[in-house]
């Protein structure tokens, strides 16, 4: 067994969780008790911020691994900042990663996507850490 | 994404790397390439069954994203160069649009990700 890969921490987290059951309890512990160590998910509104504090108070323990918004890739109309901050002060809270999903990620503009600068701003977690997808 | 990654100049941002993503780009043959790469940048991968033909751009994921144990990709491949690449962040079981797949597949899959884990741990450096 390589030392260096199993020694190193490696949680498994899943990924949208909200997909079964119908109040937030039975979206969270249809997970409960196999293994994973924690979600990830979408938050693009406030539904998706307030789902995630449902399953907080359903589970206060909850390890949120990241949080993901989906913005598009020159559209900037659709990357609000308020609910980036709001994100990121939220999965501070839970020593979480905050991360820009980007729509339409081929698409090369010239420049960089002014919002990738910003968004590094919010402070995430001690990590102060964002996440982008290729 | 590395482009915007190296133009942002901020020490604070990583790269999620997509298995489906990279697979749907055709990358299949050189994912030890692009890990080498962006690996130091890379903190947190995603993991799952996926066939090998993939409908690039499609809205429909069925064909990059399943349950791991399914599909015609063995996602062990990639497992294997993150070992290689001493790759040592988080792995996500991504399970977006499997909505139709039985409840169960987050034990399977767990179980089979815990399964590939300790064969590629047990491959030779």
């Amino acid at each position: 067994m390589s030392a260096s890969f199993a020694a190193a921490a490696k949680p498994f987290g899943g990924f949208d969780f909200n997909l079964r059951g119908k109040t937030p309890a039975e979206q969270i512990y249809c997970i409960d008790g196999i293994g994973f160590d924690g979600i990830t998910m979408w938050i693009n509104n406030a539904a998706d911020l307030a789902k995630l504090e449902a399953y907080q108070k359903e589970k206060p323990d909850l390890k949120l691994i990241a949080a993901l918004v989906g913005p598009t890739v020159n559209k900037l109309e659709s990357f609000d900042r308020e609910q980036m901050r709001q994100l990121a002060s939220k999965v501070a809270t839970m020593q979480g990663k905050s991360g820009l999903s980007s729509k339409n990620p081929r698409i090369s503009p010239k420049k960089p996507w002014p919002d990738l600068r910003s968004s590094a701003n919010y402070r995430c977690g001690k990590m102060r850490c964002l996440t982008v997808s290729t | 994404m590395f482009f915007y990654l190296k133009k942002a100049k901020q020490t604070n941002l990583s790269i999620f790397l997509y298995q489906c993503h990279e697979l749907r780009a055709g990358n299949q043959a050189r994912l030890d390439e692009v890990m080498a790469a962006v690996g130091p940048h890379v903190d947190i991968v995603t993991l799952y069954g996926s066939d090998t033909k993939l409908n690039d751009n499609s809205e429909d994921r069925s064909d990059a994203i399943k349950p791991l144990g399914e599909g015609n990709y063995d996602p062990k491949e990639f497992l294997s160069i993150l070992k290689k690449n001493k790759f040592s962040g988080i792995i996500v079981l991504h399970t977006i649009g499997l909505v139709k797949k039985p409840a169960s597949h987050y034990q399977t899959s767990y179980d089979r990700y815990q399964k590939m884990r300790a064969e590629v741990a047990a491959e030779p450096e």
